[in-house]
């Protein structure tokens, strides 16, 4: 009864009362409050959800150097704590050449990633000089995770703070609708850290797996940094397949060893088979083909390629498997070990497709090749 | 940004602190939430404005709480590792025995296993495929 009466009185239909006098003053405070500090209270909530985010990157940037620390003294028998060694490692930055004049550029970047690559060697070499060389490979791989982690949560550290300091509510927002993205990719990379530290062969493997599936474990001969190539017959025709050099984790330099081959031999068709990411929605280990350079990257390797397949004038191909980025890092399921099945079924149905007999077909094997040969 | 600032000697202990007094004052609130819920049914015959106010404010108390804690829970660092059961499978080339067991350190696809238990061949098995069985399960870290 008191409940319709109040309600009458708040919609103006019974004669005011103090108590609606009190709940009309108490409206009009809370309207007034959310006319004029309505953005800054979404903001501060806004930059809590943030907060909280940030704590869970800083966690997993820890568990990833803790992991890093251990396998190093594991793996290399260390007595003396390798702590400085990996916080140096760490805050390495790979510093971008110029573009402003952009002819050539593809050289440059492409010389101080060799640059990087063997420096990451030479100094993983120093510090675990007891491991053996696939051990070595693998902890290089821990520690571009735990690398990765560190600038992750380094760059949402800096717009969170600048977003704090400068109240800028577009800063902020900006910040949390990337955040769910950021954070996928976070869990990514820390479930690539139990893979790599034990040599797991990862979902982004899937391309080399269809590549060694054709080489059957063969050693091949090295013909670009960390790139074999193994020619094995087939139905009448020659399949020389390019792939990186395991069971370490590298991904090898297809790009060198695809331009050393053409510039070699004569070759009537090039395949690619990579692991893709696939749109939400889509099927784990579903392949897609198409035409062109199946290679991801920072595109060096690619740029490589098409230069040197345009050069000869070749037709190039690709089978892509699909997968999360998530599954692309961590151990490799069934599901996609289905699709590397139909992968290599489809590679082998292209050739006899697109080729006659005598015919000199390379397929290369793209993607991080730890725990396959 | 307080909470961001690393390797200070006093973080620690201001981590330690804040949830002490997080609980201390969402102890209070419930306290008092009980007893606004408690005093409000107890006077609910008479029917007044009051009572319904404090049944409305108990109920919101109590409410405010139980979101604040389930949301302390979640910052307590639950996150995602990579802990699962990898399976390393083998293969005899001469009988085409297929033996599958827990992932070792060291195995690679197409590297050598252990000898034939079925054939006791002195050709090792080969290492045919690996995967895991079950994807990534939730552990709880950093505690």
């Amino acid at each position: 009864m008191n409940g319709m009466l109040i309600m009458e009185q708040i919609i103006g239909q019974a004669p005011p009362s103090d108590t609606s006098q009190i709940l009309n003053l108490i409206m009009v405070i809370l309207f007034l409050i959310f006319l004029v500090w309505g953005q800054r209270l979404q903001a501060s909530v806004i930059l809590k959800d943030i907060e909280y985010a940030l704590a869970r990157l800083r966690l997993i940037r820890d568990e990833a150097r803790k992991t890093v620390i251990e396998r190093i003294k594991s793996v290399g028998k260390l007595e003396g704590d390798p702590s400085k060694e990996v916080d140096r490692y760490l805050e390495y930055v790979f510093i971008e050449p110029v573009s402003l004049d952009p002819a050539g550029l593809v050289w440059k970047l492409d010389h101080l990633l060799k640059v990087a690559e063997n420096r990451a060697r030479s100094e993983a070499q120093s510090l675990i000089p007891q491991a053996s060389e696939v051990q070595r490979q693998n902890i290089l791989n821990v520690l571009e995770v735990a690398q990765s982690l560190n600038m992750l949560y380094k760059i949402i550290r800096h717009y969170y703070i600048m977003g704090k300091k400068t109240a800028s509510y577009f800063i902020i927002i900006q910040l949390q609708a990337i955040l769910p993205e950021v954070m996928m990719q976070a869990n990514a990379l820390l479930a690539a850290l139990h893979a790599f530290s034990y040599g797991h062969v990862i979902g982004d493997g899937a391309g080399e797996i269809v590549a060694a599936r054709f080489a059957q474990g063969a050693e091949g001969e090295l013909i670009a940094q960390d790139t074999v190539v193994v020619d094995v017959p087939f139905n009448e025709r020659v399949i020389s397949i390019v792939k990186s050099r395991g069971p370490g984790g590298v991904v090898g330099m297809p790009g060198d060893a695809v331009m050393k081959l053409l510039e070699r031999d004569r070759y009537d068709l090039v395949i690619m088979v990579d692991a893709g990411l696939k749109l939400e929605g889509e099927k784990s280990g579903d392949i897609f083909e198409g035409v062109g350079a199946a290679i991801g990257g920072i595109g060096t390797e690619k740029y490589k390629i098409e230069e040197a397949v345009t050069k000869k004038g070749m037709p190039l191909y690709g089978v892509i498997i699909k997968m999360s980025l998530i599954e692309a890092l961590s151990p490799i399921t069934k599901d996609i070990l289905s699709g590397v099945e139909r992968a290599f079924d489809r590679v082998k149905e292209i050739i006899m497709e697109k080729t006659a007999p005598g015919a000199r077909v390379l397929l290369v094997g793209v993607g991080n090749t730890i725990g396959i040969k | 940004m307080r909470s961001l600032e690393e390797n200070s000697e006093g973080q620690g202990k201001r981590r330690d602190f804040v949830p002490m007094l997080f609980f201390l004052i969402i102890g209070i609130l419930m306290f008092l939430s009980m007893t606004l819920l408690v005093n409000g049914i107890s006077r609910w015959r008479d029917g007044d404005l009051v009572s319904m106010a404090y049944v409305a404010m108990g109920i919101s108390g109590l409410l405010f709480s139980a979101m604040n804690i389930t949301t302390f829970q979640n910052r307590i660092r639950r996150v995602l590792v990579g802990r699962s059961r990898v399976l390393t499978v083998l293969k005899c080339l001469k009988c085409g025995f297929e033996l599958k067991r827990n992932f070792k350190e060291g195995d690679y696809i197409y590297g050598q296993g252990e000898s034939c238990p079925s054939c006791k061949s002195q050709e090792p098995l080969i290492i045919t495929s690996i995967y895991v069985e079950k994807p990534v399960t939730r552990a709880r870290l950093g505690q």
